[in-house]
């Protein structure tokens, strides 16, 4: 009996295994351009905190720092077999005050000289990346545009990938190339037209460990030569060449059990001005439902200063000399909450992000606190669409 | 490349509910991927649903209310030699052409059919009234009607898991109206964990199959039914007699295909008392609930 109806499995699994299916592409299984166009779009309100009237030079411009609109419109779309071309641009709307420079106030820290809250300007940036797809691989070719009422830059980049190891292994390296004109709105004494030239350079690798983990790490080489100051500071004078170097590494960590995935990353930083910044982020990445991730995330960041960097601006001195708050010491921390909802042809992001700079965060002692750290909130709304 | 994320795509085929799940490096590639798994289902829901005129299903039939015959593509012949096979093994039980008895048991109506109508369309049931060689199908008898209903929701299943599995996706799990076939173990190699419905209660899991591997259907008098004067009276119905099979409440198979697995539990209920014998013998995994609630098998 139980022989019989063996048999009988037999043959149906026989029959079964007989159907010729269609053909279907196995395209993807090599380095394969998206199959599908995706179209996005994300709306950014980055807000900076107003400067306490008690940190500025009283009645002297305004408290007010900048507010920026964002829109970011993306286009990703395969070009016949083995291309595709991931285009973005985006349009800024900015207003508001910066610090100008800073003075020495009655306790000798630094006020603030803030500008007046007329400054605003509108940024357009283009970006082009077309990538061609190997069977173990891709190269692309990156060009970017970017202008605003006082500046242009043009950019051109290549970079590539390759997979080894039966694709458990990617080495990544790249070039990159861009050229920076500044004209600032006229003023006396301030520079009329200059000119910077940064040529970047990376290598990296990323690690399948297992099914769960990849490891990825990468070095980035920066050199820029020419106008590296800024124009529209009081005083501000700056080496006319800078090289850093930045050690990348991440780490994802994918928790079955919790149906959720651990994004761990760390970045050093290095520069012949004398800075060094750590930053370590961490992303807790949980599925509440299949089609809905939430994010909370947390980055933790601490630089030390540029080695000409004076917290009070001192007139007629020689050398280099900024009094820039992105050049003095400090620490940061940011808090992140994003969802993400999808299917498999739409996604929705909404998400928010709170910053905190701050002298006390910093990983060493600061003496003097510049009183233009910034604090910010950032929110996002968008979508992705496939078809 | 990133760490595998798992994403799940719900979707409507076949006249159900449906999902892929998989996992996959990055969001995007998930969703390629699951869109291919998705079009192939559509592709075959397509190709063979009653409900559309341009259907291959279509087609056959309207070869058939003509009289003739007719010359079908490959995997159309594929399909029609399985189910040349299972009319076979089954003893005529699980058989492609008693879809028509559904013009006479409307189950919503909650009024059975009158034995004079179940035996005027009984002649138009029967696999062995048409002509099947070769690639030729031919209907000697005119209104003979086909319906790949428990055969193509279940090979879609495997067909989607086996596109998956062609994109490099090695973990993941494709459900069809409840028919599933696995593209493979979680990441870390632990099973998908299947509920298994109460026939009573079928919102109800009464039992959970972990499946690392191939395929699982079940088949049930709970699907679509009525009861009158306290008898339940299911969908599947006895190709020779025309009147609903009545013995086991539920069956549930694992097979490596979701094709096998949906064959097996049809003949099994349409079997009625010999149901569970014949499961035994066939040598897959199962779990049948009589009516009486009680479990037999081996899951």
């Amino acid at each position: 009996m139980k022989t019989e109806k063996s048999r009988t499995l037999n043959a149906l699994t026989s029959a079964a295994l007989a159907i010729p299916a269609a053909a279907v592409s196995t395209n993807a299984i090599a380095d394969a351009p998206p199959t599908m166009t995706e179209v996005g779009y994300r709306y950014s309100q980055y807000q900076e905190d107003d400067i306490a009237e008690s940190d500025k030079v009283e009645d002297v411009g305004s408290t007010q720092r900048y507010d920026i609109n964002i829109h970011q419109f993306r286009v990703l779309t395969p070009v016949g077999d083995n291309y595709s071309v991931d285009a973005t641009f985006d349009y800024e709307t900015m207003s508001g005050a910066s610090p100008l420079g800073t003075i020495q106030g009655a306790d000798g820290d630094p006020l603030l000289v803030m500008s007046g809250a007329s400054i605003d300007d509108t940024r357009i940036d283009l970006n082009v990346k077309t990538t061609r797809y190997y069977e173990n691989g891709n190269a692309s070719i990156i060009g970017g545009y970017s202008t605003e009422d006082d500046y242009e830059a043009f950019n051109l980049g290549l970079e590539g990938e390759k997979h080894i190891n039966d694709k458990l292994t990617t080495l990544m390296g790249g070039i990159g190339y861009s050229d920076d004109t500044i004209e600032p709105t006229p003023a006396p004494g301030r520079v009329t037209e200059e000119e910077k030239y940064t040529a970047t350079t990376f290598v990296g690798i990323a690690q399948v460990i297992n099914a769960e983990s990849v490891l990825q790490t990468s070095i980035n080489y920066a050199y820029s030569d020419g106008y590296l100051s800024d124009p529209y500071k009081l005083v501000d004078q700056r080496p006319d060449s800078r090289s850093s170097i930045a050690w990348n590494t991440r780490y994802r960590h994918y928790l079955g059990s919790l149906d959720a995935a651990v994004h761990a990353d760390y970045r050093l930083y290095v520069d012949d001005w004398d800075m060094v910044s750590h930053t370590v982020g961490i992303e807790w990445h949980q599925n509440i439902d299949p089609n809905l991730r939430v994010i909370p995330s947390f980055r933790y960041y601490s630089q030390s200063q540029a080695d000409f960097y004076k917290p009070i601006d001192v007139v007629g001195i020689e050398g280099d000399k900024s009094s820039d708050y992105r050049l003095s010491p400090f620490g940061a921390v940011t808090f992140g909450l994003s969802a993400v909802a999808h299917s498999y042809n739409w996604k929705i992001i909404v998400s928010a992000e709170r910053y905190i700079a701050d002298g006390d965060l910093a990983l060493g002692t600061v003496e003097t606190e510049h009183p233009g750290l910034l604090q910010y909130t950032l929110l996002t709304v968008g979508f992705d669409y496939a078809f | 490349m990133k760490p595998l994320s798992r994403f799940q795509y719900r979707f409507k085929a076949m006249g159900g509910p449906c999902s892929v799940q998989l996992y996959a490096e990055s969001e995007n590639e998930a969703a390629l991927h699951a869109k291919c798994a998705m079009d192939e289902v559509y592709r075959l829901e397509a190709k063979y649903s009653r409900y559309r005129n341009d259907s291959v299903i279509s087609e056959i039939n309207a070869t058939s209310l003509k009289g003739g015959g007719m010359t079908v593509d490959d995997e159309t012949a594929g399909i029609l030699n399985y189910a040349a096979t299972v009319w076979h093994e089954s003893k005529g039980l699980f058989d492609v052409t008693s879809g028509v008895l559904r013009k006479v048991w409307d189950f919503k109506s909650g009024a059975l059919p009158s034995q004079l109508s179940i035996e005027a369309i009984l002649p138009l049931v029967g696999w062995g009234k048409l002509n099947w060689n070769d690639g030729l199908l031919a209907f000697p008898l005119a209104g003979i009607e086909l319906d790949f209903g428990g055969i193509v929701k279940e090979y879609a299943a495997d067909r989607a898991a086996a596109i998956c599995l062609q994109l490099g996706i090695q973990h993941g799990l494709v459900e069809l109206g409840g028919d599933i076939r696995v593209i493979g173990p979680h990441p870390d190699g632990s099973p998908w964990m299947v509920g298994i419905r109460n026939p009573r209660i079928p919102e109800q899991a009464i039992a959970m199959v972990p499946l690392q591997q191939g395929g699982l259907a079940s088949s049930g008098d709970y699907e679509r039914y009525m009861i009158v004067n306290g008898v339940r009276y299911s969908h599947l119905l006895n190709p020779s007699t025309g009147w609903p099979a009545t013995s086991l409440a539920s069956v549930t198979v694992v097979a490596d295909q979701c094709l096998i697995a949906g064959s097996a539990t049809t003949i099994a209920m349409l079997k009625g008392e010999q149901g569970l014998e014949w499961l035994e013998s066939l040598g897959l995994p199962y779990l049948a609930i009589d009516q009486s609630g009680v479990h037999h098998g081996s899951i």
